[in-house]
């Protein structure tokens, strides 16, 4: 009966509704009139009966309580009323969906990029069976470097673990015909490079066996992106063909955007390998290689090795003390230090989700805490226990849901911010893309955090005696809660701390980066790179072509130097050559693997690299003699005993004899974290892709339009390309780094804002309880000074234990910090003390605003008020 | 605002109405209070507030029935009547009343 009542409810629920009125409407009249009966006016007898009757809503609610719909109106009753209470109090409605929001959003889009660089399986068939193959020399200290073309050959003639080795070799092509000309990317790989992956293309074929050897009609394979951005996606380009470094190349087919490794490659052409052309000691290629069905890495990896001693009886000269090294492609792809700093920036994203938990966490409490005395007028009003409790879950929803739809607009934000600064050779920046469970998982553990912690005040309230709480809003019943806060607002800091001593190793391992001693001066220099067509430009014509654009740039008034390089540091164009002494000095036997640099007088003055000893190049020095410049780690090389160099000869691999007639400073050439590498350079500049260095007196941007103008003018028909200035390629190079202090940084001052607010809000928090105990106090002689430290200190007191917590839980990242610092200490003392000077005056500041705000009682108010 | 203190105990208001029921046959709510108020001689009163809530969860409970009717004045009003099942429960309160009513005077007496 009961159970059919009630259903029966659940429809006619509006019928219901207006029986109960109905029938206490009658109930009044009834009154009314006995009332009326009794000599009071009608007017009179209404006002009486309503009072007799009390409160009609509450008992219109009690009865309909029994009714199953009830439920449902009231959740859409507390939604409204939810969201007309947070609207009262903007500031915490803003703080806390902002809190949330920065939370989810900032884990969601690092978490994104962890799992599309690194966690993402590569998309090869059978991933696992892919291997990059390294030459390596420890007597050299060469950990990994390129293979040599003789050697891949000789593994692919002997090797037997392997269904597939290929040669990959980077180079660049300028792609002309309809639209602009352009310089893109090119990766020229063996024939059966597609296969050996397992990637299939998107659209027409991948390169045959046969089509790498050589006289091969000319075939390539576009990117996605460049058939998108050129060709409009047209699938008609296939068979056609497109001009290529001034040569025409069919295009047989479209790759995927996902290779797995870098996004920035448009254009696959087929890699001919010519062993009567190659050197064996010339390291140049990147070599893959496909496993065979049941071999292991390392059984590969045994057979390679003995294959490098047998190479190594067989060509001495060349393949001394060089072994091999075997990786999983994805080791490759992703290095220990690419790996170290996606761990870190995890955790740190982390810690500030969790930061920004314990945040909103708090701001609920604290709320709940300035409500006590609103819930106990409700109560005493009328309000049900578990209406309150309802109520106040319910705000907690609605905030959590405001907050997690906030935070999926952050997260798509964050990601497309993300896209638009990750270096453009972070492995698959291209497919970056929102992380779907993850945001559901971080979405899913803010709400859950709202409603705990909605909930623990809802829970206190309902336990609330209603006068305790009317009179002694301000008094000792929300000491548990005081205590619940200041443990979070402790855990909260001492998150913080461990983030702002990361961020202060990764920012001080940035800062050295920066003022690392470079060797040259890159500030006002301009780079640009310039590749004369073979079939246009003999031997002389090259020459004469870049002596006529010497000459006319240094015509250029304002202009203080101007040089013509090979490279230039932290270029594209190094190359490494053997060195040794040719007059049989102590280290004769003992070649040395030198940077190879071909550079004008001008270079040098450009780049303003010194002079150690000697003289730099000069018209003496025009082709064909034989004069070289070495750097002076070099020279020290060559020449252990500390001879002078100068006018001793010294021999580059093969070639003829060179004089040393000047040394200089040794440089960075290839990276800020590697040590100078020695280098040679010599003045002869047959090289039909070369860089240009001019330095200005001002922003180097500024001189691209004079070094076109000139170009154009001895040639209209070559283009200038990879028009930069020396710092924005010393500034790719730290691009990581950058990013990585930059993030931490940015989380680090967020997770510290919070900490700051937290403590600030518990502070403020006990100042409202303690001030009719400071008041009695400065009314027994207390200075207002003395209360505002006494108050002050109970701040600092969390803090300090939330940041030797974070202290002690930074020195337990430093081992993964490690790999990621330069020249800094995962533990380093001056850090870790600034970071806590930093915290503790932020510590400080939290606490003693709000402390200060005791000083301004008044005690004979305050006291009156108690 | 003071009130007279003379509110019916908490538990026994449902005794009440299922007496007067079985007293007076069908009646509505307002007719409750006065013949409750009555017959305790004015020393008891029934809040109205307790008493609509109470009526309805005795329905639910199946002690009452109740039925939209007309009264003398020609108003419209809800009407309540005993049930059998409601007979019974009267028996059993009246006894647990009676029990209670002379533990507390025994508890007076010798206390």
């Amino acid at each position: 009966m009961a159970l059919w009542h009630r259903l029966f409810n659940l429809f006619g629920r509006t019928r219901v509704s207006q029986a109960i009125d109905d029938e206490l409407q009658f109930h009044v009249d009834e009154r009314v009139d006995e009332l009326m009966a009794g000599g009071l006016s009608e007017t009179a007898a209404r006002i009486q009966a309503a009072r007799q009757f009390g409160n009609a809503t509450l008992y219109k609610e009690k009865t309909r309580n029994l009714d199953v719909s009830q439920a449902f109106e009231d959740l859409f009753d507390d939604a409204a009323y939810a969201v007309r209470s947070l609207g009262r109090t903007p500031s915490f409605t803003v703080a806390a969906i902002l809190t949330l929001a920065l939370g989810i959003g900032a884990t969601t889009a690092i978490y994104s990029v962890v799992r599309t660089v690194w966690l993402r399986s590569l998309p090869y068939s059978a991933p696992s069976g892919v291997v990059r193959i390294w030459e390596k020399n420890s007597r050299m200290g060469i950990p990994q470097f390129s293979a040599s073309v003789p050697n891949f050959l000789s593994w692919r003639e002997r090797a037997r673990s392997f269904e597939s080795l290929v040669a990959i070799q980077v180079t660049n092509a300028n792609l002309t015909g309809r639209g602009d000309p352009e310089r893109v990317l090119s990766l020229a790989v063996t024939a059966r490079f597609f296969d050996t992956l397992g990637i299939r293309p998107l659209l027409g074929r991948a390169f045959a066996p046969d089509e790498d050897a050589p006289g091969h009609a000319r075939v390539a394979m576009l990117s996605e992106r460049l058939w998108q951005r050129r060709y409009a996606g047209d699938p008609h380009l296939i068979g056609r063909t497109i001009p290529l470094n001034g040569e025409n190349w069919t295009v047989i087919g479209i790759s995927p955007v996902d290779m797995g490794f870098s996004s920035d490659i448009d254009i696959w052409q087929p890699l001919t390998l010519d062993p009567s052309r190659e050197n064996r000691a010339d390291h140049h290629v990147l070599v893959l290689g496909r496993l065979k069905p049941g071999i292991s890495a390392g059984q590969a990896d045994a057979e390679l090795n003995r294959l490098a001693v047998q190479l190594e009886r067989e060509f001495p000269n060349s393949n001394r003390d060089w072994r091999v090294r075997l990786a999983p492609a994805l080791d490759w792809i992703v290095d220990r230090e690419d790996r170290s700093g996606l761990l870190v920036l995890l955790v740190a994203v982390g810690l500030l989700l969790i930061v920004a938990c314990i945040n909103v966490a708090n701001l609920l409490l604290a709320r709940a805490s300035s409500r006590v005395q609103e819930f106990g007028i409700r109560r005493a009003l009328g309000a049900g226990r578990g209406r309150l409790v309802r109520q106040l879950a319910t705000e907690s929803l609605v905030l959590a849901s405001a907050g997690g739809a906030s935070g999926i607009l952050a997260a798509l934000l964050g990601v497309q911010g993300l896209r638009a600064i990750l270096p453009a050779n972070v492995p698959r920046a291209a497919q970056l893309s929102l992380d779907f469970p993850v945001l559901a998982m971080a979405v899913a553990l803010t709400v859950v955090t709202g409603l705990a912690f909605g909930l623990v005040p809802a829970w206190l309230a309902s336990r609330l005696d209603v006068q305790t709480s009317v009179r002694q809003a301000r008094g000792a019943s929300g000491a548990g809660r005081l205590r619940l806060r200041q443990a979070l607002v402790a855990g909260e800091f001492a998150l913080a701390s461990t983030l702002v001593v990361s961020a202060g190793l990764l920012l001080a391992s940035f800062g050295r980066l920066q003022a690392v001693d470079l060797g040259f001066q890159p500030q006002n220099v301009l780079t640009a790179r310039i590749s004369l067509p073979a079939a246009r430009y003999s031997y002389d014509r090259t020459l004469a072509f870049q002596r006529d654009l010497e000459r006319e740039l240094n015509s250029i008034s304002g202009l203080q130097a101007v040089g013509i390089a090979r490279n230039v540091p932290f270029g594209a164009n190094g190359g490494s050559m053997s060195v040794g002494p040719a007059d049989g000095g102590p280290g004769s036997e003992q070649k040395i693997s030198a940077e190879f640099q071909m550079a004008t007088r001008g270079y040098f003055q450009a780049l303003r690299i010194p002079l150690r000893r000697g003289r730099l190049f000069d018209e003496r020095d025009r082709a064909p003699t034989r004069s070289t410049v070495l750097s002076e780690g070099l020279a020290q090389r060559v020449w252990p005993d500390g001879r002078d160099p100068i006018g001793r000869q010294v021999r580059f691999g093969d070639n003829p004899l060179c004089t040393v007639v000047g040394v200089v400073a040794d440089v960075r050439q290839r990276a800020l974290t590697e040590d100078p590498a020695p280098a040679a350079y010599v003045p002869s500049l047959f090289l039909r892709d070369f860089f240009v260095v001019l330095r200005g007196p001002g922003e180097p941007a500024q001189l691209a339009a004079a070094l076109r103008q000139t170009v154009a003018r001895l040639d209209p028909a070559q283009p200038v390309f990879d028009v930069r200035p020396l710092g924005d390629l010393r500034d790719a190079d730290s691009a990581r780094q950058r990013l990585n202090a930059f993030l931490t940084g940015s989380f680090a001052l967020l997770a510290l804002a919070l900490g700051a607010v937290g403590v600030a809000g518990v502070v403020s928090y006990s100042v409202i309880r303690r001030t009719p105990e400071m008041a009695v106090r400065m009314a027994l002689g207390a200075t207002p000074e003395r209360v505002v430290r006494a108050v002050t200190a109970s701040g600092l007191r969390i803090s300090l234990i939330g940041l030797v917590a974070g202290l002690a839980g930074a020195s337990a990242l430093g081992r993964v910090m490690a790999r990621l610092l330069y020249q800094v200490q995962p533990n380093d003392p001056a850090i870790f003390g600034a970071a806590a000077a930093v915290l503790l005056a932020a510590a400080l500041l939290a606490s003693w605003l709000p402390a200060r705000r005791i000083a301004r009682i008044d005690p004979v108010t305050a006291l009156r008020k108690e | 605002m003071s009130k007279p203190n003379n509110d019916i105990l908490q538990g026994t208001l449902s005794l009440l109405v299922l007496r007067a029921l079985d007293a007076r046959g069908k009646m509505h709510g307002y007719a409750l209070t006065s013949h409750i108020q009555r017959a305790s001689a004015e020393l008891l009163r029934v809040e109205e507030g307790s008493l609509y809530p109470a009526l309805h969860r005795m329905e639910q409970d199946g002690w009452v029935r109740s039925e939209w009717g007309l009264t003398e004045k020609g108003r419209k009003a809800r009407f309540y009547s005993l049930t059998p099942k409601g007979e019974r429960q009267l028996v059993v309160e009246r006894e647990s009343w009676e029990r209670l009513t002379k533990g507390v005077s025994r508890a007076l007496r010798y206390a």
